[in-house]
């Protein structure tokens, strides 16, 4: 019930955010449409459950810091792609490396594809369920042991916490 | 003061979104040009937005940071979209050293571009 409910003010503050409008009334309007919303597609927009994945206030407490660390790896990626598409940096390491899925839940694995893919740096090429690896490709996986275990860093700091 | 930070900004999304476009033809296969291509792109137009947001006007804010969280969430599967795409058919890495962990898979690199 609490996750329908804040999932329609979620979609309401959308609303809000397209009309950019400050009138509350447009705001009920659009968790209504948002709720209806809901309603009309059932179970399919929201994900299934997962076990461990603490309280609702310490995940939207962390929430703010694993958008900050995404962020930071955002400008640090973008720098370093730059520095190699302008010859200041060498791209003679590229590749498609293994990470373990580990304890990533459905969700958890689909925020660390988009994570990892939204920094440049690094693309989010497959799953493979038979083995559990997600397979990535880095612009410079001249140390795939290496980024193995900062991406593995990454979720157990950061996302862990938001999205197990 | 806000005319230099728009300008500062706007220069900014400009350099970022030159440089992806740049990449795109230096870089030498599908996987590494997608680094460049698609997210400086998002790193560029975010500063262009926020170039549009320095006016200080509610509504440009609203859609300028609805349009960047929207960006962010589909810029990575566009990107991811692609590089499957390229992975499931065999799309080869053409840098010469390039690791190749999928040894299932037929993208190893070639000597030739």
């Amino acid at each position: 019930m609490i996750r329908g409910v804040a999932a329609a003010a979620g979609l309401g503050l959308l609303y809000v955010l397209t009309l950019a409008s400050t009138d509350p009334v447009d705001l009920v309007m659009g968790t209504v449409v948002g709720g209806a919303l809901l309603l009309a597609l059932g179970n399919r927009l929201r994900p299934a459950r997962t076990s461990d994945v603490g309280t609702i206030t310490s995940r939207i407490a962390w929430f703010p810091v694993l958008i900050g660390a995404i962020l930071f790896d955002v400008l640090v990626g973008t720098w370093d792609v730059a520095l190699r598409v302008l010859h200041l940096r060498p791209v003679d390491r590229p590749g498609i490396i293994r990470v373990p899925i580990g304890a990533r839940s459905e969700r958890g694995i689909a925020v660390s594809a988009l994570a990892t893919t939204l920094s440049p740096g690094s693309v989010f090429v497959e799953v493979d369920h038979e083995r559990g690896d997600l397979l990535l490709h880095l612009i410079d996986a001249s140390d795939p042991d290496a980024s193995r275990a900062r991406l593995q860093r990454f979720y157990d700091r950061y996302q862990r916490r938001v999205f197990p | 003061m806000t005319a230099v930070a728009a300008d500062v900004l706007t220069l900014l999304g400009l350099l970022l979104l030159t440089v992806g476009v740049y990449g795109v033809v230096r870089l030498p296969d599908a996987y590494t040009q997608l680094h460049s291509a698609s997210k400086a792109g998002f790193l560029g137009v975010a500063a262009l937005l926020a170039a549009a947001s320095v006016s200080g006007e509610g509504a440009i804010i609203a859609r300028a940071f609805l349009i960047v969280a929207l960006l962010a969430v589909t810029t990575p599967v566009a990107s991811h979209a692609v590089a499957r795409a390229a992975y499931r058919r065999g799309e080869r890495m053409r840098t010469p050293n390039a690791v190749n962990e999928t040894k299932d898979r037929d993208v190893q690199p070639t000597r030739s571009p």
